[in-house]
């Protein structure tokens, strides 16, 4: 999962990094609603997390304006300001969700997921993937009901696997969501991902597309 | 105990009403006065008329005894000599009766007396009028004396007063009546305006205007000015605390934040890493906690302002040398007067505060003091302020450079409280115009006994 947040406060928003990234989210930060804009419109995010007084751009603003350019991204909003009035104006200007600040974090990561998944159409946070269940929740990857232990980045190639079951995925996709933009490292770390994932699934679990990608077993 | 007047409709019913009665009653009076004496005259005329005609008689030797009831009516007349022997008489007048009831007047000369019917042997109760003329005859001075009841002139003026006893009063009664309408007629939309008034309870409405008499409506426009008024200082309150509230805010959140994640994975935080950022944090809630009393402090030193003699150069002087820092150039001349030197320490620290948060390179102090007032002005050569933001600088919680990250300012309520400070000595703060960088002069007011103090703040 790939989320954005866009925030001036610079120290707020890389602790919601750190929190999101161990969760096995990918985090961009942007600190103006200009640099957010153009963030939100250039990559493709599962979620926006955005402070509504920002430099630049405000959240409102920022806001409105990715509705118009017709990205439909869900967008949770931050707010320092007192008010129901705030909180409606961000709902009615195409936000999600709503947060006063300050906020609790665990609250901030369920809401994200909520609004994931209810992006996605789904009424739970699990995932399932032939005898393949990921708890997104509880971040547990269950195989035939036994328990295997995956690492923060092995969990996120699987959820974004497992989110396209069935289908081909791109190696270009799973870096784009999985690693955040600031990753220059060599295609090949996804294979090593890869490479560990079939070892803990079983060979088969996942399948090489010559010159596509790769596919998750949906049986 | 607040003591309640009448309503203005009877006070001024009450007012209008007595005004007529004591008109009415006066012309009343005089009328009646009038009328009686004009009777009274009427009836002088008839009986001098009667006493020319016998002294007339007398004068050319034809006087008898008993007076010919030929000529004018003789009515009741009586001659009487000089010794008060009763030398004739008109007919009909009983002998006993004597009309010489008071002395006669000198010769040539005529008086009148009014005298109860009773002493001119009159039963029928009414007062007699009595003429008296005396003239010289060859026989010695002789009197004539002529009477006539008043009977006739007590009845219509009797009359006349009851007449007017009870229409006045009536008439009072009417005028009273219509004055109540008229005055309830054009107080009632006073009472319209009050219900208007009594009805307001959302902050944008107003009492309609335009559809009273001027003075009304006036008031109308001046109540609406004093809501305009009011509405806008709640307004201001709101976006004070909102913006307080704001400021508050977000450093709890980032600390929040930080130690929730840091809390959630321990073994992957850098503990010292997270306290280090967490003070900062905790430094800009502290900084925000000292503006806020400060502005407090000054708000409320508006009405206990403890001013006493500063010598300004020296307190400035004092102030720059805790700064150490080798940017700030000052050219302070001598300046006395009377302030208060705590919040005189906060003006100085703020503004010098706020130049050295915005400087390059360059800062300069320059304290002038002249015969009109005295003059500080702080300049750094950082960047220039807008024509636009002049005013806005100096508005709670506004910070130019936006896209600064919020950690090295101040809460964004430093100029509000250095302003707040000159005003309240008097004096004023505002942005100098320069061509390179920007300049806050804080000017202050030399009053002729040497005080920068404002007499009523003193």
């Amino acid at each position: 999962m790939r989320v954005l947040v866009v925030d001036d406060e610079v120290r707020l928003a890389s602790a919601i990094q750190r929190g999101l990234q161990a969760e096995g989210f990918t985090v961009d930060l942007a600190h103006t609603g200009t640099d957010g804009l153009w963030a939100a419109t250039e990559h493709k995010y599962d979620a926006v997390v955005l402070d509504i007084m920002l430099p630049g751009l405000n959240g409102y603003r920022v806001c409105a304006e990715l509705r118009t350019r017709g990205i439909d991204t869900p967008i949770l909003m931050l707010t320092a300001k007192d008010g129901e009035f705030d909180e409606a104006e961000a709902l009615d200007t195409g936000a999600d969700d709503f947060l006063s600040k300050p906020f609790s974090y665990v609250v901030l990561v369920a809401r994200l997921r909520a609004l994931v998944r209810r992006a996605r159409g789904r009424a739970t946070s699990d995932l399932v993937a032939g005898n393949i269940t990921l708890q997104l929740g509880a971040r547990r990857c269950l195989l035939a009901g036994e328990q295997v232990s995956l690492t923060a980045r092995e969990f996120a190639v699987l959820e974004y696997l497992a989110e396209h079951a069935g289908d081909v995925v791109a190696k270009r996709d799973i870096l784009d969501n999985v690693w955040d933009e600031d990753f220059d490292g060599p295609d090949n770390v996804i294979e090593v991902h890869v490479h560990a994932l079939r070892r803990k699934l079983g060979a088969d679990a996942i399948e090489t597309v010559r010159g596509a990608g790769y596919r998750l077993v949906d049986r | 105990m607040i003591q309640r007047r009448p309503s203005l409709r009877v006070q001024v019913a009450g007012i209008a009403t007595a005004i007529v009665a004591v008109t009415l009653a006066s012309t009343g009076v005089f009328v009646t006065h009038w009328m009686r004496t004009s009777l009274l005259h009427d009836a002088d005329m008839e009986l001098s008329g009667q006493v020319a005609y016998v002294a007339q008689l007398t004068q050319v030797g034809e006087l008898s005894s008993i007076l010919a009831a030929s000529g004018p009516d003789t009515g009741q007349v009586q001659v009487v000599t000089a010794r008060r022997v009763v030398v004739a008489v008109s007919p009909g007048l009983a002998t006993t009766t004597r009309l010489d009831v008071f002395d006669p007047p000198p010769v040539g000369r005529v008086s009148a007396r009014t005298v109860p019917g009773g002493v001119v042997g009159s039963d029928s109760g009414a007062d007699y009028r009595v003429v008296a003329r005396t003239v010289s005859t060859p026989i010695g001075p002789l009197t004539v004396y002529a009477a006539s009841s008043l009977h006739a002139v007590n009845h219509a003026v009797r009359m006349l007063a009851l007449g007017l006893w009870v229409g006045l009063p009536f008439l009072t009664l009417l005028a009273g009546l219509g004055i109540w309408l008229v005055v309830g007629r054009s107080l009632s939309p006073v009472e319209q305006m009050r219900r208007e008034v009594a009805a307001i309870y959302r902050p944008e409405q107003r009492i309609s205007a335009g559809v009273r008499a001027i003075e009304l409506d006036r008031l109308a426009t001046t109540m609406n000015d004093l809501l305009d008024r009011v509405d806008q200082a709640a307004a201001t309150r709101r976006r004070f605390l909102a913006d307080a509230s704001h400021e508050l805010r977000s450093p709890l959140a980032s600390a929040r934040t930080q130690l929730e994640v840091g809390l959630a994975y321990p073994a992957a935080t850098d503990w010292p890493e997270t306290a280090r950022e967490v003070m900062v944090d905790i430094e800009r809630l502290q900084a925000l906690a000292g503006e806020l009393l400060d502005l407090a402090r000054v708000e409320s030193s508006e009405r206990a302002l403890a001013p006493e003699p500063v010598e300004l150069h020296e307190l400035i002087g004092d102030e720059l040398a805790r700064y150490a820092d080798p940017r700030i150039a000052a050219d302070l001349a001598p300046a006395h007067l009377l302030a208060d030197r705590r919040l005189m320490v906060r003006l100085v620290r703020n503004l010098v505060d706020n130049a050295v948060r915005h400087s390059v390179s360059v800062i300069t102090v320059t304290l002038t003091s002249t015969a009109s007032g005295i003059r500080l002005r702080v300049w750094n050569d950082g960047p220039a302020i807008q024509p636009s933001d002049r005013e806005r600088v100096f508005a709670a919680f506004t910070r130019l450079d936006e896209a600064r990250t919020r950690d090295d300012g101040g809460a964004g309520l430093g100029l509000s409280i250095a302003r707040r400070v000159c005003e309240v000595h008097g004096g004023t703060l505002t942005v100098d115009e320069c061509t390179v960088g920007a300049a806050f002069v804080a000017t202050f007011p030399i009053s002729p006994s040497g005080t920068g103090v404002p007499p009523a703040a003193a």
